[in-house]
């Protein structure tokens, strides 16, 4: 008997994006980025596609990182997309 | 992510977000980091670490911790030796328990021992063989108990640890015995007889009689018109009250034992008649308690019990002294009764106190069997010169 992957299909739904932003309280999820810039614990700069993006907070901290996503744990202050 | 594999790594190095750049530029997938003086320490895969080692060449690398099945095979590898040693005594442990060390036969004959030595090797019971199971040894039991009808009786085999106990009973021809045995009971106390089961032989004596030391209870003869007709070996239990005074004396000032609440756990091994503790004992006056964890013939592990006591002093009143003497009067009496014999009655004869000591004389009654096997017929029945001190 086949599996149906329900939860599998609804995540690819609500996920189907090329790349994306989370931001929950003290947590910011990036998925699918180019480039990591910079990092330090006040300030990240990412690249995604042909946009530059700046986070900028306070005790910043990578949490988990892969290739494509990353997850900053600290005092998010301010996400500014930018024009490279 | 493979958890099977995972392990934290040590980078040497100051730059503490360029090395996090650096490492996600060569692709590796970071689980966990933390930041120590001079060293970035992360939570990467077996295959990240053998990428950073290729492409970070100028940083200095190495294994911090491994967990998953990377930390059992290092465990594993570590401690080797020990974990063999104790599979393989375990193995030894379990083979030992289900192995025969010993057959005790529990007979006096050595004709019997030998009987059922040879029996049980028969069935294959001998020393350092495995252990049969419980119908098994039924069969067995009953077939060398058909194969000797004539000198067996009853037949138990049974496994005590490493031990396999055989517990015989002799099959006894009476007829034989009352010919080569002719015997009467006698009274092996001064008393009176308060019960008395006949079992073989002619009572002479009733319940309510007092009997003398060295008193036929019960003969081995039997008359006719005074003569004897037949002999036999008498046997019969007579119950008799006896009497004895006791003389105690105990000391008002009392020394005893309090524990302090403080216990202590060790190990001991006792090898032949020496014994040797694992840990060095540290309690000075301590109660010993032991409980045998393994043994092997005169090989025993034990489990220590240390109860610290401290000793002290204390005044008895007259009255707790006069217990106190009284119930050592009964235990010095009761050290000398048997099975379904007791002490009936006491009273205090005399007390005499002075200023330190109370000494007290202690009338006791006990219930007690009075007789005693005489080998031989035609004793002592009725004879009024015999001393009346019991003890």
């Amino acid at each position: 008997m086949k599996n149906l992957h329900f939860k599998s299909y609804m995540e690819n739904f609500l996920y189907d994006l090329d790349n994306f932003i989370t931001i929950y309280e003290d947590t910011l999820h990036v998925f699918n980025f180019t480039k990591l810039n910079k990092l330090s614990d006040t300030k990240i700069v990412l690249k995604i596609g042909k946009k530059l993006v700046l986070i900028e907070g306070v005790n910043l901290r990578v949490g988990k990182m892969t290739k494509q996503e990353l997850l900053i744990n600290g005092e998010i202050l301010k996400v500014e997309f930018k024009d490279e | 992510m493979n958890k099977s594999k995972i392990l934290w790594i040590k980078i040497k190095t100051n730059r503490y977000y360029n090395t996090l750049i650096r490492l996600n530029e060569i692709g590796v997938t970071i689980y966990d980091n933390k930041r120590e003086k001079e060293h970035l320490l992360i939570k990467t895969n077996y295959e990240d670490y053998q990428r950073i080692k290729k492409y970070l060449v100028s940083y200095k690398i190495e294994i911090y911790a491994k967990s998953g099945i990377l930390k059992i095979k290092e465990l594993f590898s570590k401690y080797i030796i020990f974990i063999l040693s104790s599979l393989l005594s375990i193995i030894i442990l379990l083979l030992a328990n289900l192995m025969v060390f010993k057959i005790d036969i529990k007979s006096n004959k050595e004709s019997i021992r030998a009987l059922l030595k040879n029996e049980l090797k028969n069935y294959g019971l001998k020393e350092m063989t495995f252990k049969k199971g419980h119908h098994d040894i039924e069969n067995i039991v009953q077939d060398i108990l058909d194969k000797n009808k004539d000198t067996l009786e009853w037949l138990e085999i049974k496994y005590d640890g490493l031990i396999m106990v055989v517990n015989v009973t002799e099959k006894t021809n009476f007829k034989e015995d009352d010919k080569n045995n002719e015997c009467d009971i006698v009274s092996k106390k001064d008393a009176k007889i308060i019960s008395m089961n006949l079992y073989r032989g002619v009572a002479l004596k009733e319940v309510n009689d007092y009997v003398l030391k060295g008193e036929t209870l019960i003969s081995g003869a039997i008359k006719h018109n005074e003569e004897i007709k037949n002999t036999t070996c008498a046997s019969g239990e007579v119950y008799g009250e006896v009497w004895y005074k006791a003389k105690v004396e105990v000391p008002f000032r009392e020394y005893y034992i309090e524990y302090t609440g403080k216990n202590r756990y060790n190990l001991s091994i006792k090898l032949n008649d020496n014994e040797y503790s694992i840990f060095k004992s540290r309690i000075e006056k301590k109660k010993i308690q032991k409980i045998v964890l393994y043994k092997l013939n005169d090989f025993q592990i034990n489990f220590i019990k240390e109860k610290e006591y401290q000793e002290s002093t204390r005044v008895l009143s007259e009255k707790e002294a006069m217990n106190k003497g009284i119930n050592l009067a009964l235990e010095k009496v009761n050290l000398k009764l048997g099975k379904d014999e007791e002490i009936i009655t006491k009273k205090v004869l005399k007390k005499e106190v002075n200023n330190s000591t109370i000494y007290l004389e202690v009338f006791i009654v006990t219930k007690e069997n009075i007789g005693m096997v005489k080998e031989g017929i035609g004793g002592l029945e009725d004879d009024s010169n015999i001393d009346r001190e019991n003890n």
